[in-house]
């Protein structure tokens, strides 16, 4: 079992339930897919899965280590050695190259051969060559292929996708999210998917509707 | 690469997006490491020549007997202490402060046989070394003149490597040519092995004391310690500002890269070295510039010594030329600083984005702060009420460290303050008609902490040039009043290097036209070995400036000068002895007066008085009433020719030139400090408003004119440099208080009244206001350039 979250709750600061009694359990190369009103708590749901954020009751493990027990460093340390995100906005450091993009979760960890795996996934995803790239040359498509490669680049066992095709039209949306599932499959990750589209829905291994009283 | 992967990918991807904010905070720290360092290496090269002046006239003695006062002592003394067991070798020196054709020089007149012994760099290579008619002046006393040329009725004999003007006599002929047959003003000593100096000091009369090169040293250092001192601090006034630059380009890249940051914590990376990170950035932009800085604080302290010479404008080194003396630990302390400096202004920045939550961080685009959450005072009024506290200490080893301390933590919470003093100023003007005024003022009252980063540079900057101007024009209203009421006459004469006889007093005061005649004789006076001489004046008591009287007690009264009342710890009715006419003389002290020409102390004594204790009926100055109508130019014929003559409004305005002309460096430094405030104002503002280009987009697009925009950041500026000035006006006579009333006092021994000067101050407000009125204005025109379009869009 990569993920497995068991009678969560959270409430809002102003005292509002956004869930109670949550139970996930994702294995290793399953796709989950989870939908939800806006509101409803998907993107908290997965802020709690990456240590971001606490519940008020509940138990978290990622391949079976309790985030309750981790403090903030070794939570950091998880995220950038198991956990790969994937976002809605890209997020990719205008600054920084493509390949250097990728390779953050290694050169944070100082893993020497971080460049070098940051091309080969650069090829993965159908960016061959565009290492030397800045963000501002890519489309928004291409933007999410890097974040998918940058997602991956460490061999994460899981992957948090939030709204992954929310910013891109339907037929590269379509494309991102097949390169998703089937990177994830390869590379035997569990991932999460918090999304509005019904068709990013269907195609996950399960999908999954969150609303206050958990999953269902 | 310094920094490891990814930092190094990080901070060169900002430096190559923003190089001109990477390169203005570099320098703003370089200009502060650079004047720093310029400052000190001047003085310490005026001070380490002062050294080599004093070791060039003192020769290698292992320590000398010098006289109180210029008269000399008993030559009696040469033959008690030559028999001393532990003196090894004596030789005996007239030391004298003359003007020979018009040159001042020091004349020592030594018999060469002794000082072969003792003092063998005083001697010269000639074969008629006892002749009376020789004498040997230094490379510097030359000014031209050769070998054999005729001098003050001597003859040149050769010449001496001192660059302090110098001249070498025989004593015999010394004491007979400049009346000091019988005296003598200093003896050198080299001591009989085993033996201390100490041992000597019984066998000494009270007008002679024992004084080594390490006590002359430290009263050299001691005549100009505060004004060196003083002008440290306000070339690290320009380092501090910088530091605020630096902590102004830091907060806005943090803001602008608080998504980047969120993204790498969500990744992976540790709060602590998300901290280090910033500050390694902020460090590496301070090495740059301190390095830089060093480099030319060196070269400008080579030119300034070149072509200003050794002194600042305080007075105190005369010397000409003064070689650069470079101390590589200023060096290395001045790059610390600067690189202190710099991280310390991107502590607060790193703390901010250390502790910003990744999850929220990351959704939040604009960085915008909570405008419901109100700036919290407590932090800033500790700080205010911690500098208010300092400013009652004690002075540090003679020195005001503890109220530059208090100045530092006054900024440091006038500085916190502004985010809760911007909202509370700001919330009257919530509601007002104009649109354009509207947006302005809610934008700053719910964007408290964006408005303080902008507001630091206006404050720091404000505050300390409106502390330093009150206390300028505090100081330079006491003289010109102080300088008024010291005189009253009509004429003063003064006679440089030499006296005015009893009988040419006689003479001057039967001239015709003269009115009233009072004649003065000032004199040196050393009370401490390792202390500058006070100044012993006999003079009549009327028109003393008194500020402190006590009744009349016992014994022969005196009035002390107000810096030697702080320097000596003495108060009317106190007794003090002085060595005066070889003997020990018990004055009582009826009275202080007001001085703000001798910063080592003064002290007056009725003329009458003087005389009956010396004997000595010469004077050296006089200040004279003419009859209505008189012509002065009868009196001056009769002077000789090293006497100077001026009318006192004359002297008045001299003196005020004098001051403003010690105050040139002081008001360079500050220039400085206010460019560099101002030009990190100009950054800070054009970057935050550049950084909005969405905001302003938006606007557009909901039908906002690109003309009512423009006005609200005008008046966005506008407000800015309002609410700055204003704070800054109240922290700066604030801290001007601490500089009349503490620094000053602890510094120079003197005091002032407060003066405000309205018209300069309102200049200077109207000024920084107009700046960042414009500033607002140029850059909304650059931001505004950005099509509405594109700016609307996300920027990922």
């Amino acid at each position: 079992m990569i993920l497995a979250v068991d009678r969560l709750k959270k409430t809002l600061p102003g005292g509002r339930l956004l869930f109670e009694n949550l139970k996930l359990e994702v294995e290793a190369g399953e796709a989950v897919a989870i939908t939800g009103e806006s509101g409803v708590g998907k993107s908290t749901l997965l802020n709690l899965i990456a240590g971001l954020d606490h519940g008020d009751q509940g138990d978290i493990a990622i391949e079976g280590r309790d985030l309750g027990a981790l403090d903030d460093d070794q939570l950091t340390d998880l995220r950038r050695d198991r956990i790969g995100f994937v976002f809605q906005a890209f997020h990719i450091l205008p600054h920084l190259s493509l390949a250097q993009n990728v390779a953050l979760p290694l050169a944070l960890a100082a893993r020497p051969d971080a460049l070098a795996r940051a091309e080969t996934l650069l090829e993965e995803v159908g960016l061959a060559g565009r290492g030397d790239d800045f963000a501002a040359q890519l489309s928004g498509g291409e933007l999410q292929r890097v974040a998918i490669a940058r997602a991956l680049v460490h061999r994460p066992a899981l992957i948090l996708a939030d709204e992954p095709t929310g910013n891109l039209d339907p037929e590269t949306a379509e494309k991102i999210l097949a390169l998703l599932l089937r990177a994830a499959r390869e590379h035997q990750a569990a991932l999460v998917i918090v999304t509005h589209s019904q068709r990013a829905a269907s195609l996950a291994d399960r999908a999954l509707t969150l609303a206050q009283h958990g999953l269902g | 690469m310094v920094l490891a992967e990814p930092f190094s990918w990080l901070a060169l991807g900002e430096w190559r997006a923003h190089p001109w904010r990477v390169v203005l905070a570099g320098l703003a720290i370089a200009v502060g490491v650079a004047l720093g360092l310029a400052v000190h290496l001047v003085n310490q090269s005026a001070l380490d020549e002062f050294a080599r002046a004093i070791h060039s006239v003192n020769g290698e003695a292992d320590l000398q007997i010098r006289s109180t006062t210029p008269a000399g002592f008993d030559e009696e003394l040469y033959a008690k202490l030559a028999r001393h067991p532990s003196v090894a070798h004596i030789s005996p020196v007239v030391e004298l402060a003359v003007t020979l054709d018009g040159q001042a020089l020091t004349l020592l007149g030594i018999d060469p046989l002794r000082a072969a012994l003792v003092t063998p760099s005083l001697l010269w290579r000639d074969d008629n070394v006892l002749a009376d008619d020789r004498i040997h002046l230094s490379e510097a006393a030359m000014q031209g003149r050769k070998i054999g040329d005729k001098f003050a009725g001597f003859t040149i004999a050769g010449t001496l490597p001192s660059d302090r003007a110098i001249a070498i006599v025989d004593i015999a002929a010394a004491q007979n040519r400049f009346g000091m047959l019988g005296r003598l003003q200093r003896l050198d000593i080299k001591l009989a092995a085993g033996h201390r100096a100490e041992e000597l000091r019984a066998a000494l009369p009270v007008d002679a004391a024992i004084v080594s090169e390490q006590s002359e040293e430290r009263r050299g250092d001691s005549l100009s310690r505060a004004y060196r001192v003083n002008l440290d601090m306000l070339a690290m006034v320009a380092l501090l500002t910088g530091g605020f630059l630096v902590y102004s380009a830091q907060s806005l890249s943090v803001t602008r890269r608080q998504t980047h940051f969120a993204l790498l914590r969500v990744l992976g990376l540790r709060r602590r070295r998300l901290l280090a990170q910033i500050c390694l950035e902020g460090g590496m932009v301070g090495a740059i510039g301190a390095a830089i800085g060093v480099l030319l604080g060196g070269a400008l302290a080579f030119l300034t010594l070149r072509l200003l010479g050794g002194d600042l404008g305080g007075g105190y080194f005369k010397s000409g030329h003064v070689a650069l003396s470079f101390h590589p630990l200023a060096a290395i302390t001045l790059f610390a600083l600067g690189v202190a400096t710099a991280v310390a202004g991107s502590l607060l920045p790193a703390r901010l984005a250390a502790r910003a939550q990744p999850a929220v961080a990351l959704k939040n685009l604009g960085g915008d702060e909570d405008p419901r959450k109100r700036p919290k005072p407590w932090i800033a009024l500790c700080l205010l009420a911690a500098g208010g506290l300092l400013a009652f200490a004690p002075p540090v080893w003679d020195l005001p460290l503890l109220g530059y301390g208090s100045i530092g933590i006054l900024l440091a919470g006038g500085v916190a303050a502004m985010p809760w003093l911007a909202r509370t100023l700001l919330a009257p003007l919530q509601s007002s008609p104009n649109p354009a005024f509207d947006l302005a003022a809610k934008r700053l009252w719910g964007a408290p902490r964006q408005a303080a980063i902008a507001l630091s540079g206006i404050v720091a900057s404000a505050s300390l040039t409106i502390a330093m101007a009150v206390m300028v024009a505090s100081f330079r209203g006491s003289v010109d009043d102080w300088l008024v009421q010291l005189l009253p006459a009509d004429l003063y004469i003064r006679v440089e290097n030499g006296e005015l006889s009893p009988d040419l007093q006689e003479k001057l005061a039967a001239t015709p036209g003269v009115a009233h005649i009072a004649f003065r004789k000032s004199t040196p006076l050393r009370l401490a070995a390792d202390r500058p001489a006070v100044a012993l004046i006999a003079r009549e008591i009327e028109g003393l400036p008194l500020i402190e009287g006590s009744p009349r007690g016992t014994g022969t009264p005196a009035w002390i000068s107000e810096p030697m009342q702080l320097i000596y710890h003495l108060r009317p009715g106190d007794r003090l002895a002085v060595p005066l006419g070889g003997a020990e003389r018990q004055l009582t002290i009826a009275g202080v007066w007001r001085d703000y020409g001798r910063q080592h102390g003064a002290l007056v004594l009725r003329r009458e008085d003087y005389q009956a204790m010396t004997g000595d009926l010469s004077a050296n100055e006089a200040a004279v009433d003419l009859l209505p109508g008189a012509d002065p130019g009868a009196l001056r014929k009769e002077l000789p020719d090293n006497a100077m003559m001026g009318q006192s409004a004359v002297i008045r305005a001299a003196g005020l030139k004098l001051f403003d002309r010690s105050f040139a460096v002081t008001y360079g430094l500050e220039a400085i400090a206010i460019l560099v405030g101002l030009s990190g104002v100009a950054a800070t503002l054009s970057a935050q408003i550049i950084a909005r280009a969405k905001e302003f987009g938006m606007l557009r697009h909901i039908g906002v004119r690109r003309r009512q925009i423009q006005m609200m950041l005008t008046l966005e500026g506008a407000l800015l440099g309002g609410l700055g000035i204003a704070a800054g006006m109240g922290l700066g006579v604030a801290m001007s208080q601490v500089l009349i009333h503490v620094v000053n006092p602890q510094s120079f021994h003197w005091t002032m009244q407060t003066r405000l000067p309205w018209g300069l101050l309102g200049g200077f407000a109207a000024a920084m206001v107009l700046a960042a009125t414009m500033t607002g204005l140029l850059a909304g025109r650059r931001a505004l350039s950005i099509d509405a379009v594109r700016a609307v869009r996300e920027d990922w």
